[in-house]
């Protein structure tokens, strides 16, 4: 691309042509703000006063590819929305494929070029996240502002003026963002595409800071290790409840020990009894149910071998309040060896049993042999649906955000 | 290369030429630069150009593309001068072995295929000093915009063509826009009124295949 040199008429500043085509209808220098039109032997048309350099890592002649296609900066166009954010749009052009514009808005950049084709709907008459179509693909309408010119620099293929002012009306379907420009003569529409910062970054051989402080309207969101975190723990999740549900399936157990123990069948709020353990490769199941917690608390279940304690219910059963009117409780837990095992129960009796209770209160025990326990399997379930979900939640807060 | 459907030999250097598009009627010998008419009953020496300068284009003869799945091969291209600059228009014939014009302006691509007016057709179309800038029109009980109203001058072609050209050729035209990217371009022949009907396309969407 040949780079042609003038000097400027106001300021006699020396200014570079970066050659865009010939539609370029004007020149702005970018030190002292005067307005040369390209094509009557860059006549002066005016200046801009007091103009203020806006921040953008790119400057005029800066070289890079989009898209695999080379563009050259050729004018820099700075706008203010009636919502008080401005942005840069760098205008670009391509020996091969024209003009397009390069915006750049705290560390976000979208790549932009007019279309031809129109809308399904008409975007004045649009409320935000209404649908509409374009080019076959589903949008949604996002807002409608006013833009108003604060900063021109370089070549532009039309003649700009600080506090030029016209409508956008955005939809989105990101990365992708449909607007129409309304001015006082011309409805043009554009489609944008939002670019990685670290791509700009590559391609224009650029040194910046790429952190963006806000979601971009057509900002994607990108999280590949969650997106991949939540994919791959459908497989531990769906083999989890299998698991879960055969374990359920199995987790019968054989029952060595059925009672419903009365007040009469304790003694001194003892009740003792043998049992046989004939399965120890598995869990041991206790299993209590006390449903008459106002007439018994039970303070204690103990399992003995020949000699030793094997395993008690201990502090879980400690009553805190006396007001408890219920108390229920499994454990399940490993024993060595196979044999013959003693349960103890050790409840009091908070209140006696009168002779005009028509019901005889009692507690439920059950002891089971060979059960399976599913604990692992339900902290499995758990993580994986926690990972599942975090990509979706998150994808949620962010497209939040995109609409703040 | 596309496939040749007849060869001929420049009567100029005897270079053997190969023709891709059957009703070519003019083509550039590739040796020596000039330029044939191709008629029923031979060919006809029509003189020298001057070289086309190169100018960078996403489009190259004899190379094919694809746009939205359909291949084409540019075979001949003509380079026109207006106003404030040039454009270029690239004959190149699709799949089925149509031909169709592919206008390219400083990344304005758009394709268009020549209308077989008769005479009723003919006498709808304005003239062109009837029309104006912004101006709509109903042609063909279609609503149109005014959009361009200039003349192009033939810098100079290449390649096959399905229309005898001249350097230096004037060529009055108007363009109308239709409302969903559809375009009309009408020439102001001193032979006659031609029309062309077609619709922007994407230059992203060109993919030049091979």
């Amino acid at each position: 691309m040949k780079v042609k040199s003038i000097q400027c008429k106001k300021c006699a500043a020396p200014l570079s042509l970066h050659g865009g085509g010939h539609r370029i209808r004007s020149l702005t220098c970018e030190y002292c703000g005067a307005i040369m039109k390209v094509q009557e032997d860059f006549a002066l048309l005016g200046q801009f006063k007091d103009q203020s350099h806006p921040d953008c890592p790119l400057s005029l002649g800066t070289q890079g590819t989009i898209k695999d296609v080379l563009f050259t900066v050729i004018g820099t166009v700075s706008y203010r929305s009636n919502y008080g954010d401005s942005w840069t749009d760098l205008h670009l052009y391509s020996e091969t494929h024209g003009y397009a514009w390069l915006s750049y808005q705290l560390g976000h950049f979208t790549f932009t070029r007019r279309v031809r084709y129109l809308p399904s709907r008409n975007m004045k008459q649009l409320s935000p996240r209404e649908i509409l179509r374009v080019n076959d693909q589903p949008y949604q309408f996002l807002e409608a502002y006013q833009t108003e010119v604060i900063h021109v620099a370089g070549e532009l293929t039309w003649i700009a003026k600080v506090g030029d002012t016209s409508i956008l009306r955005d939809a989105i379907s990101p990365p992708f963002m449909f607007s129409q420009e309304e001015t006082e003569n011309e409805q043009e529409y554009h489609l944008t595409e939002y670019i990685d910062p670290e791509a700009i970054d590559a391609n224009f051989e650029l040194e910046y800071d790429t952190h963006r402080s806000f979601v971009h309207p057509a900002q994607p969101f990108k999280a590949p290790i969650r997106k991949a975190l939540s994919k791959a723990s459908l497989i531990p999740m769906a083999l989890s409840v299998l698991f879960m549900f055969f374990l359920t399936l199995l987790n019968m157990g054989n029952t060595v020990l059925s009672e419903r123990i009365t007040h009469s069948q304790m003694t001194g709020g003892l009740f003792v009894q043998d049992f046989t353990i004939n399965n120890a490769n598995h869990l041991v199941e206790i299993q209590f149910d006390n449903a008459y917690g106002s007439r018994f608390q039970v303070k204690d279940i103990t399992l003995f071998d020949d000699t030793h304690e094997v395993f008690t219910f201990g502090k879980k059963l400690k009553v805190k309040s006396s007001t408890i009117s219920s108390q229920q409780g499994t454990a399940q837990f490993k024993i060595k060896k196979a044999g013959k095992y003693t349960l103890r129960l050790r409840a009091i009796t908070t209140r006696k049993w009168a002779n005009s209770d028509r019901i005889t209160p009692y507690i439920s025990l059950t002891i089971k042999e060979g059960v399976m326990n599913n604990r692992y399997l339900k902290y499995l379930f758990y993580i994986s649906i926690i990972s599942f979900l975090l990509f979706y939640i998150s994808r949620y807060f962010f497209n939040k955000k995109r609409w703040e | 290369m596309p496939n040749a459907s007849h060869y001929i030999n420049c009567p100029q250097c005897g270079n053997q030429l190969p023709l891709t598009f059957q009703y070519a009627k003019l083509t550039v010998c590739t040796h020596c630069d000039s330029t044939l008419f191709i008629e029923d009953d031979g060919v006809r020496l029509a003189g020298k150009q001057s070289v086309l300068s190169t100018i960078p284009s996403l489009l190259e003869l004899g190379s094919p593309f694809s746009y939205h799945k359909t291949s084409f091969v540019p075979v001949g291209k003509v380079r026109y001068a207006h106003t404030i600059g040039y454009w270029e228009e690239w004959w190149v014939i699709g799949n089925s072995g149509k031909g169709f014009w592919i206008s390219v302006d400083e990344g304005d691509f758009a394709v268009e295929k020549p209308l077989d007016l008769d005479s009723r057709d003919v006498a709808s179309i304005p003239s062109r000093d009837d029309l104006y800038l912004g101006q709509t029109i109903t042609l063909w009980k279609d609503q149109w915009q005014v959009t361009e109203i200039d003349k192009g001058k033939c810098e100079g072609f290449q390649g096959e063509l399905p229309k005898i050209l001249k350097v230096d050729d004037v060529v009055p035209f108007v363009h109308l826009s239709g409302q969903t990217g559809q375009l009309i371009t009408l020439e102001y022949l001193d032979t006659g009124i031609e029309a062309f009907q077609g619709e922007w396309i994407d230059p992203f969407e060109i993919k030049r295949e091979g």
